[in-house]
């Protein structure tokens, strides 16, 4: 029983920054069908960029981070983020001859390789030191593992932006996005702005990548180039899909599901000294396989 | 012996029936008309006959042999040849090179022998890339062998389709409405092309159309699909002056398609 | 009635025109093009040797990626299924040769024939995934797919050496820089000549008739099932032997050296190459094999803006640019930027109409 509840805390732990991943991807999804490989690099980049606020634009060596600008950082960055997410749509997805799943999916990837490239260059490939909001954490009687405040933090900033999504798009302007993703052509004749509507939709996935780059790294309690996309991005795409691409909710149950299903792939394979390596990638694999073979549209998704 | 048979093919689609219990028989070198309104069904039976979708009920048979089980490259394999709504060619090879991959089944040289240019496999190159020109040269279409399928007019390519699937060498020909986009003097044109190709080929061809006096002018035998059920079947002047038939195109109280 | 029925059986609703009797060089034509080919040929076989020795490894990795390419071509350029876990199949093909060579004993060649057959075992097991799932869907499991590649399978130990790398000697005949640069050339050349070959029989054309319209290869007798794994085999096969390859420039492999930047660099590659076509790809390969090493001389030699800034810690920005330039301007790639060329070099015209075929054409044997 102990094991069980320490692998639900360490799966939630790390499955509420896969669902807060998870739900930009689904978000952008959603709104634009295009499988966004730069979204990890839409949080780190953001995340970067309030780490400069922190050490005062400091980068040589290891810079003092002054807790004290976090909140300005932070703002900082859900700005950055959002621009972000909007000239990527500007810049690339929308200047692109051929707008097929597969080739915003490339494209999306080359973004990512683009950013991951100039923060090696800019911040060298080792890790800085990076804050929370909130320290520490307490303790559940009976089990070793410390439940952070941290984690509360981001369950709670999870929560909120799924029921805000999931409550936007029942509303017409969330309905006219819907169908600029669903029926572009017939949503322009409506007279719905879709080059405005995606531009929006890809700024909000910008704004939710930038939280989830401050959360995840605060998680860690550092930053390292290509932090968010290398630990969380796959995964993250696995636990939206579980729960369904084009479902908010089902992003933050996948996210979440996922996470405690990796934390129990490891601690079974601890448990029965099975010594397989990379036991993670490998429970994220099947776990992708088994959904997409077996139930495409998700746990809560209402399209194959 | 029926050339091909369906028995009692019935589909659904979540909540809609799309075919219910249809029967259908095309007998050696028969012209079979298939007629219907929008939605009728019509491609969705072809589908079905070809293999593409997999009836609730109902068996299909080519030559009496069982094919309903077979997938639709077995069933090509067999001799059944079909076009497509949208034009079936290979968008990004030229027009010779569809008809020489549409030979696909008659090439007898494997495909190992290929990859490593087995000089048997170089001969029989040359004698598809023949053949295919004959058949080029027999629809008109001979000077446009090098142009790829991406510049060409819409009427232009559903002759470079029916010509591949004359590739194919089928002994059953299903064409789904192929005189979509023509004039009234190209139809009756390709119309009588259709009964020549019947001639001298000894094929038999099942046409889905919407151009109901021509389909009553070429077909030997007219099946007419409503609601995914056959309305009516018989000699082309049996459904002319047929009640039903004629409501189900042009309203109430209209008693003949004439 | 305006038709007439001919005596052979040709019908005519107005005289055809003749069609174009097939062009053929002038003299002078064919011999300009003879020399040119015979003067690229000597190039590329010179360049190992005229090479400084400390680039000879290098011509030997752009070698090594061209057939890599050459390889994710036969997926993503003929059969037009995404895949960005090929670094499975690499990596399969050089943990492989290395496991013949070092635990197996085996020689080179046994050790290359190992490689090719690991490397079609994890290509089918993909293509199998592949058949039940539509494109997008299977682009996200190829990553999956690369990713345990890298952390499960490489990291056995009893396989692969683990993180310690495996080792991978050189065969004997070819142990020397230049001598092992000629081979892979060499290999590189048997897997074109293979390539030309299968686009000009059956089973090539089946293959990219299934990747244009599945239903209508179905109703031409093809089995589309069967093609789609073909492919895949024919894929894993060659970017196996790549591996192979690959493992015996530096003779260690580590599982680092197979990531998810390598997969993308090879679909990055391919892409910017021109996907379809033997030539561009190969160049692609090539092009992104050397790029770290001439950016990183540029920016020691050149002392102008922008050498000065670009790094070799921005080499991923600019392949990054390089995929981003021909997706939105250059959608054929380099085999379309060079398609006069390449059409002229293959005893055609130089400048062929412009007909509107698409710029990713997979074509048959008769172009290049």
């Amino acid at each position: 029983m102990r094991t069980v509840l320490q692998v639900l805390i360490i799966g939630i732990q790390n499955g509420a920054i896969l669902s807060l991943v998870g739900l930009g991807l689904a978000l952008v999804y959603k709104a634009t069908r295009i499988l966004n490989f730069a979204q990890g690099e839409m949080a780190t980049v953001p995340a970067f960029a309030a780490y400069l606020v922190m050490t005062g634009f400091v980068v040589a060596g290891d810079p003092v981070v002054s807790k004290g600008r976090l909140w300005l950082a932070t703002i900082v960055a859900i700005v950055f983020g959002a621009l972000l997410g909007i000239l990527v749509n500007m810049l690339v997805i929308r200047r692109l001859t051929a707008v097929s799943p597969v080739t915003s999916l490339v494209a999306t990837a080359a973004v990512f390789l683009f950013f991951t490239s100039i923060e090696v260059n800019r911040f060298e490939a080792k890790l800085r030191r990076f804050p929370r909001y909130v320290e520490g954490g307490f303790r559940i009687p009976g089990v070793n593992i410390t439940v952070e405040w941290h984690t509360i933090v981001v369950l709670v900033v999870l929560g909120g932006a799924a029921a805000l999504l999931a409550l936007f798009f029942q509303t017409p302007p969330g309905v006219a996005l819907l169908a600029t993703a669903q029926e572009p052509f017939a949503a322009e004749l409506q007279g719905v702005p879709v080059a405005r509507m995606r531009s929006m939709a890809w700024g909000a996935a910008g704004v939710l990548a930038a939280i989830a780059g401050l959360l995840g790294a605060g998680k860690f309690n550092n930053l390292q180039p290509a932090l968010v996309t290398t630990t969380f991005l796959i995964p993250a795409f696995t636990g939206a899909v579980l729960g369904g691409l084009t479902s908010m909710v089902g992003a933050v149950a996948g996210g979440l599901i996922l996470g405690v299903t990796v934390a129990a792939a490891n601690q079974i394979n601890t448990s029965f000294s099975l010594g397989i390596p990379g036991a993670p990638q490998l429970a994220t694999f099947l776990v992708l396989l088994l959904v997409l073979v077996f139930r495409p549209s998700g746990l809560f998704g209402q399209e194959a | 012996m029926p050339v091909l048979e369906a028995l009692e093919v019935s589909i659904r689609f979540g909540g809609v029936q799309a075919l219910s219990a249809v029967d259908f028989r095309v007998d050696e070198l028969e012209i079979v008309g298939i007629l219907g309104p929008n939605g009728a069904g019509k491609t969705t039976f072809f589908n079905c006959v070809s293999g593409f979708y997999r009836p609730d009920t109902g068996r299909i048979f080519m030559h009496g042999q069982d094919v309903t089980d077979l997938r639709p490259d077995q069933r090509a394999q067999l001799g059944l040849g079909r076009t497509f709504q949208q034009v079936g060619l290979v968008r990004s090879f030229t027009v010779l090179e569809n008809l020489v991959v549409a030979q696909h089944k008659s090439t007898r040289y494997n495909v190992l022998a290929g990859m490593v240019g087995a000089p048997a496999s170089l001969r029989e190159e040359k004698v598809l890339r023949a053949r295919a020109m004959e058949v080029l040269d027999f629809m008109g279409l001979a000077h446009l062998h090098d142009s790829p399928i991406g510049g060409l007019p819409y009427g232009t390519l559903k002759m470079v389709e029916t010509a591949a699937v004359l590739a194919t060498n089928p002994e059953v020909l299903m064409l789904d409405e192929p005189l979509a986009g023509t004039g009234p003097e190209e139809g009756l044109a390709y119309c009588q092309r259709l009964k020549d190709m019947r001639r001298e080929l000894g094929i038999s061809i099942v046409m889905i159309e919407h151009h109901v006096p021509l389909v009553l002018g070429t077909a030997d035998y007219v099946y007419v699909l409503n609601f995914g059920a056959l309305l009516a079947q018989g000699d082309p002047d049996e459904i002319r002056d047929n009640e039903a038939v004629a409501e189900a195109y042009m309203g109430e109280g209209a008693t003949s398609l004439a | 009635m305006a038709d007439t029925v001919l005596a052979d059986g040709a019908l005519e609703l107005e005289p055809a025109p003749e069609p174009d009797a097939p062009f053929r060089p002038t003299p002078r034509g064919m011999a300009a093009r003879i020399a040119v080919l015979a003067a690229l040929l000597a190039l590329i076989l010179a360049v190992p040797q005229l090479v400084p020795a400390v680039y000879v490894n290098i011509v030997t990795k752009a070698a090594v990626y061209g057939l890599v390419a050459l390889s994710l071509n036969i997926l993503l350029g003929y059969a037009g299924q995404v895949s960005l876990g090929h670094s499975a199949f690499f990596g399969v093909g050089a943990f492989g040769a290395g496991y013949a060579l070092t635990k197996m004993q085996l020689p080179w060649g046994a050790a290359l024939l190992m490689a090719a057959l690991t490397g079609a075992v994890a290509a089918v097991v993909l293509g199998a995934i592949a058949l039940r799932l539509r494109a997008v869907y299977f682009a996200l499991v190829t990553i999956s797919y690369g990713f345990v590649a890298q952390e499960t399978l490489f990291n056995i130990r009893s396989l692969t050496g683990g993180g310690a790398g495996q080792p991978a000697p050189r065969p004997s005949l070819f142990h020397t820089d230049v001598r092992y640069a000629y081979l892979c050339i060499g290999v590189l050349a048997v897997a074109m000549l293979f390539d030309w070959r299968l686009t000009a029989s059956r089973g090539g054309r089946a293959i990219q008739a299934l990747r244009d319209d599945e239903r209508v290869a179905a109703s031409w007798g093809i089995d589309v099932t069967g093609y789609k794994i073909l492919a895949f085999v024919i894929s894993g096969m060659m970017a196996g032997i790549a591996g192979a390859l690959f493992a015996s420039i530096e003779q260690v492999v580590t599982p680092a050296d197979f990531g998810f930047a390598l997969s993308l660099t090879f679909v990055l590659a391919t892409v910017v190459g021109g996907a379809g076509n033997r030539w561009g790809v190969v160049q692609g390969g090539v092009l992104f094999a050397v790029l770290p090493t001439l950016i990183d001389r540029a920016h020691a030699n050149f002392h102008i803006w922008p050498f000065t800034s670009i790094s070799i810690t921005l080499e991923p920005a600019v392949e990054a640019l390089l995929l981003i330039l021909t997706l939105i301007f250059f959608p054929g790639g380099i085999a379309q930027q060079q398609r006069n060329l390449l059409s002229w070099l293959s005893f055609k015209r130089f400048r062929q109409p412009e007909t509107g075929g698409g710029p990713a054409r997979g074509g048959m044997g008769a172009r290049p």
